[in-house]
């Protein structure tokens, strides 16, 4: 019998990324792939309503916890890492399958996690695992770039540590559970969870970081963080009204970005932000049907991006291009390559017979139920608007547009392998829904093939392609161009370094002015703190291990005495 | 290998071919029109039993997304070094 906190789905990904870095190639790749699949078996066969329980100081955590809920996004979160593990099957690194599986296991621990501290190791595991994805790639803006990413990352989880301290403080309960705003703690933990799933102004990190990361890299990415929030939300949130407008704006306003963006990648990032608005306004409904919806959408969505961002990564890997501007007629060149994606821009635009249709449908309908007509305006809306900005963009400016530059060839056989098993699973879920509710948290009685239903869905599919040929015509469509366009991100990469430059040119001019008076007072400050900190100062030596236990005991004592 | 885009390059006089998709669009959208005539839909809401009502919706929301790109950019755009010349 193993250990409780061992006894983990989560746990065994983890363990397996931990020693891939050691094994020779093939046993790498092997390890790889099997790792998830036995998860995923694992998963299968325990039964609905397992948890179990282990003491920590004075409290019981609940290391895995198997309901419905967790169910559904344990299984995705075992596909996609298998899936993106055949994807990056040709890489030689050591580094990126671990980093691949460490970040699929934890995200997979914080969903089967039952108590709030487990939650929040394992989210702070995918923090680091995921930057660690970003640095791998070597490249001067990429690590930048990580920098950023882990701030919000960690950001995030001081939240949700603040959050379940006063939370845990006052209910003396540490089970999670449904949270709600009004309990103690409640509005940080929403926070935590909101900066993960990239609510609107706290989004940017995901459209900085995604477009940056590897070929392979972004295909991991693009799955877990987020819906591990909206599992989260799912289960601390459900029912919050203030989820719907939230939900409903994330729905709107990134699509006129993907419109602008010229990198593909992060246009597919705008697309996934307003996907996860779908998710959003699902939770904040809560119903069951509508939890079933935010589930259902994790699961296929995770399908379908994956699939657009590994046909975008085959392109990078083969050409060293991913911005519209300097791609297009890759279509001979790439066959495959281009029917995959095309397969993936079907699904996300929610094509009838594609996954999309039949878990945005669920949403939807949910929404209706509970009458919310303009949310339910917006979000038909939005699902009409992703043909013109991922539907068709996509495919086009990387396969179809007219360029007779690139010459490449089709992509490795293991990556189109992954891009033809996730469109098989795209299609199968589309055409035989069954399959997708038999693994929904509660039971399905919704039929989305009714013939209404498609003749509506086709309506507003033919009827944007046709604004998207006509702005096309009289020259409107905004073209991709070689430009920044400012996001949120604008505030801490630009406004407030400018603002620190600022402040310091402030305090320089008064020091000018002030003269030697000031500066004997900072002189005299500074040498006192260098006394300290400085690189020989007090602070700062090299104490021995043997020194530092015995401060560290003392110091436990002395807390100990006082704490009596 | 740096390959800088003409972006007249995407306009360039309608071939046959495109003109040809061209048409095949417009009858598949006026074809998604013609069942509603015939189909009572079971729509949500009240407003949305309008025959074509995804149609209409769709159109809108598409001239609406198309001119508010427009005007953002104008607003947003800046050059591609802009958070490289950072003071």
């Amino acid at each position: 019998m193993l250990p409780a906190w061992l006894n983990n789905p989560g746990m065994l990904l983890i363990i397996a990324g931990s020693v891939i870095p050691l094994l020779p190639y093939r046993l790498r790749m092997v390890v790889l792939l099997g790792a998830p699949a036995a998860s995923l078996l694992w998963l299968w066969q325990i039964p609905l309503g397992t948890t179990t329980t282990m003491a920590l100081l004075d409290y019981t955590l609940t290391p895995m916890r198997v309901d419905g809920l967790a169910f559904t996004f344990g299984v995705i979160f075992n596909v996609a890492a298998f899936l993106s593990g055949v994807y990056m099957w040709h890489t030689h690194s050591r580094l990126e399958p671990a980093a691949a599986l460490i970040y699929a296991g934890s995200a997979l621990g914080a969903v089967l996690a039952g108590d709030l501290i487990t939650l929040f190791m394992f989210w702070e595991v995918t923090a680091i695992a995921s930057a660690l994805l970003l640095v791998i790639r070597g490249l001067r803006d990429a690590m930048i770039v990580a920098r950023r990413y882990l701030l919000v990352q960690i950001g995030s989880g001081l939240f949700l540590m603040g959050g379940a301290a006063i939370y845990i403080h006052a209910t003396g309960d540490i089970a999670f559970g449904h949270i709600g705003l009004d309990a103690p703690g409640g509005w940080l933990i929403l926070l935590a969870f909101g900066i993960k799933a990239a609510f609107p102004l706290l989004h940017n990190w995901l459209q900085d970081a995604y477009p940056s990361a590897s070929a392979t890299g972004t295909v991991v990415l693009s799955a877990f963080t987020t819906k591990m929030a909206i599992y989260a939300l799912a289960r601390g949130y459900a029912g919050t009204d203030l989820l719907i407008p939230i939900g409903a704006v994330m729905t709107i306003f990134p699509i006129v970005y993907a419109m602008l963006a010229n990198d593909l990648r992060r246009v597919l990032s705008y697309s996934l932000n307003v996907q996860l608005g779908f998710m959003v306004v699902a939770v904040g409904i809560g119903t069951e049907l509508a939890l079933n919806g935010a589930a259902a959408h994790a699961v296929t969505h995770i399908l379908y991006k994956a699939l657009l961002f590994m046909s975008i990564g085959a392109v990078l890997h083969q050409t060293g291009h991913v911005r519209a501007t300097e791609l297009g007629g890759l279509a001979r060149q790439m066959p495959w390559t281009t029917a995959f994606c095309v397969i993936g821009a079907a699904s996300i635009s929610a094509f009838p017979f594609m996954a999309g249709f039949v878990s945005k449908s669920l949403i939807l309908k949910a929404v209706a139920y509970e009458h919310w007509p303009g949310i339910w305006i917006t979000l038909t809306a939005a699902s009409a608007g992703a043909l013109l900005y991922v539907g068709i963009k996509i495919p086009y400016f990387a396969f179809f547009a007219p360029n007779d530059q690139i010459e490449c060839k089709e992509a490795p056989l293991n990556m189109r392998l992954a891009m033809g098993l996730t469109a098989i699973a795209c299609i199968a879920l589309g055409l035989v829904p069954s399959l997708l509710y038999s693994i929904l948290p509660y039971p399905v009685d919704y039929n989305p093939y009714t013939a209404s239903h498609i003749v509506s869905q086709l309506q507003l599919l033919a009827f944007s392609a046709l604004v998207f040929w006509l702005a096309w015509r009289a020259g409107l469509y905004p073209l991709p161009k070689r430009a920044v366009h400012l996001d949120t991100d604008w505030v801490y990469r630009m406004l407030l370094p400018r603002f620190g430059y600022v402040a310091e040119r402030v305090y320089h001019a008064v020091l000018a002015k002030f003269g030697s008076g000031m500066n004997n007072v900072t002189d005299r400050g500074m040498g006192r703190l260098r006394l300290r900190y400085d690189a020989r100062g007090v602070m700062s030596r090299t104490w021995s291990t043997g020194w530092m236990t015995l401060w560290v005991a003392i110091l436990l004592v002395v807390y100990l005495v006082l704490y009596y | 290998m740096l390959i800088e885009r003409n972006p007249q390059q995407y306009r360039r006089p309608s071939t046959l071919a495109r003109t040809r998709w061209a048409r095949v669009l417009y009858v598949v959208c006026a074809l998604t029109l013609v069942p509603s005539l015939f189909i009572h839909p079971h729509a949500e809401f009240g407003f949305a039993e309008m025959p074509a009502f995804h149609a209409l919706l769709a159109f809108v929301t598409g001239v609406v997304l198309v001119l508010a790109a427009i005007l953002l950019r104008r607003l947003i755009m800046r050059g591609e070094d802009y958070y490289e010349h950072r003071t």
